[in-house]
């Protein structure tokens, strides 16, 4: 049973690039464009691991992990946070809130491969591809 | 209110000047009344009136405008000096005793009066517009800040779509790829750095000079931190042929810094030593301690590059400043690592500087306090560099 990521990002070409990448990965990749679509998609389709962008036009994505910590369902969601600001208040209030990854754009595909698989408890990549 | 004393002053003036409008006044209230519908030039005011004090007077003046309006001199009897310096902190211009008072004297001191309150009137009229303006300017800071956050997100956004596609692709993940095919989009992954490492850049300078930089600082072994640095770079120091060398003294003091400001620092210098240093040269990073009034630990990085010239030196570090020559252009780069660095290491309360000979080569050194033994971390230094 493949394992099911949901993606909160609402520029469209990132989030076509994260699909590609995660299911070349072996995982099944859910896509929500927004804060609202991303917490019913993450109450509805029980993924196993979600990526929030910050920054969206009409919700941040750490409201939405709030949001998601504090509905029963959701509050045990392991999730990694992406952004293109470098903002320590920002990192900082991500890690508060649980985050288990902070991750910057231009993200490094390992680095988001790897806090994708520690999320999901998986033993981490044996090195040289 | 007493007659004879306005008489008196009437007089005085009358010989000073023969254009001299007298309006007089017999309470507080009429003078009150007088005061704004006539706007004298200067008031001769006495200490008491018969409904009320002089001082009363001039405070119920300074609650209605804000101020006293205009330059007021009031005339006291014998011994009261206490009510007069009173009356000077109330706003009044000069207090005179009417006893020994002559023409040559209420004169001189209404002419006094006035150039006072007109300076007075100045100072309060520039400092009003001085915090306008600062006010203003701090708006304007904000803006700068926020559009260059705006425009640095909005930059990164497309970009990061594009570094991954060409990641995507050269990793064969979307069918294999020919040689020249590979080549093209290495060419492509390199752009995207550079573009990545400028609107960074940007970021950074924006945030220097708009004084919203902050460091996050923690004690660290920066002889250890250094040599972590300087290990990234040994791929890129053997594409150019380039010896990379670390050495450190021993037992240093740990320096309280923000770990990844520091590396930026390092890293700028170390690249710049790098690429402009030809293959069979030697770039040395060094890491010692400066014993002085306050120890500081200093790092230094030396290359047997190009040089820089006497010219040009003293302006490496100013912003979006390139050193060309007449034979190359620009090497690329948007002149503000140097600039960066200087202001990085500043705020941490040290300093940079560099030695060049052109042709032979440079070294660019910056010290850092370092944590005194048995302390576990110093006092920020600045707020900000601007």
């Amino acid at each position: 049973m493949k394992k099911r990521i949901l993606v909160v990002e609402d520029d469209q070409a990132i989030s076509k690039a994260l699909m590609f990448r995660l299911s070349t990965a072996g995982y099944e990749v859910i896509s929500a464009f927004d804060a609202i679509t991303g917490m019913a998609a993450a109450v509805k389709e029980e993924p196993d691991v979600a990526i929030l962008d910050i920054s969206m036009p009409d919700g941040n994505g750490l409201d939405l992990a709030e949001r998601m910590q504090k509905l029963g369902k959701t509050a045990s969601l392991p999730f990694i946070v992406i952004t293109a600001s470098k903002k320590y208040s920002l990192r900082q209030r991500a890690l508060d809130l649980g985050a288990r990854a902070f991750i910057e754009k231009p993200y490094d595909p390992e680095k988001l491969l790897g806090a994708v698989r520690e999320c999901l408890g998986e033993s981490p990549q044996p090195a040289g591809r | 209110d007493c007659e004879a004393d306005r008489m008196a002053c009437v007089r005085f003036l009358g010989k000073v000047s023969n254009n001299t409008e007298f309006i007089l006044a017999e309470t507080g209230a009429e003078g009150l009344a007088l005061l704004r519908d006539r706007k004298p030039d200067c008031v001769l005011l006495d200490l008491n009136l018969p409904d009320m004090e002089g001082i009363e007077l001039v405070e119920q003046l300074v609650a209605e405008y804000g101020e006293v309006p205009v330059p007021i001199i009031m005339l006291t009897g014998q011994g009261n000096t206490e009510i007069a310096v009173r009356a000077l902190k109330a706003g009044v211009a000069d207090y005179l005793p009417k006893d020994g008072m002559n023409a040559s004297s209420l004169g001189r001191a209404v002419q006094n009066a006035q150039e006072k309150h007109s300076l007075r009137t100045a100072v309060r009229e520039h400092r009003r517009e001085l915090e306008k303006m600062v006010s203003n300017l701090r708006k304007k800071n904000d803006e700068i800040t926020r559009f260059y956050h705006t425009l640095s997100h909005e930059l990164k956004t497309p970009l990061t779509a594009a570094t991954e596609f060409v990641l995507l692709l050269l990793e064969g993940l979307a069918g294999s790829i020919n040689e020249q095919q590979a080549e093209f989009l290495e060419t492509v992954k390199e752009s995207h750095s550079l573009m990545t490492l400028h609107i960074n850049d940007i970021l950074d300078a924006t945030r220097l000079e708009t004084g919203k930089l902050s460091l996050h600082r923690d004690s660290i072994a920066l002889a250890d931190l250094i040599d972590r640095v300087v290990a990234t770079f040994g791929p890129s120091a053997r594409d150019g042929g380039v010896r990379l060398e670390f050495r450190r003294e021993d037992e240093l003091p740990r320096a309280f810094v923000d770990e990844r400001r520091i590396t930026q620092v390092v890293s700028n210098l170390l690249a710049n030593a790098i690429k402009f240093t030809p293959n069979g040269g030697q770039v040395s990073v060094s890491v010692g301690l400066e014993r002085g009034s306050a120890d500081r630990l200093r790092v230094s990085v030396a290359d047997t590059g190009r040089g820089i010239s006497q010219e040009q030196l003293p302006h490496i570090f100013d912003r979006l400043y390139q050193v060309t020559q007449d034979d190359t252009s620009i090497h690329g780069g948007l002149g503000l690592g140097l600039s960066i660095s200087k202001d990085l290491v500043e705020l941490h309360g040290g300093e940079i500087s560099v030695a060049s000979v052109l042709g032979e080569g440079s070294t660019f050194t910056f010290a850092i306090p370092a944590i005194p033994r048995g302390e576990k971390y110093l006092e920020p230094v600045k707020e900000s560099v601007r």
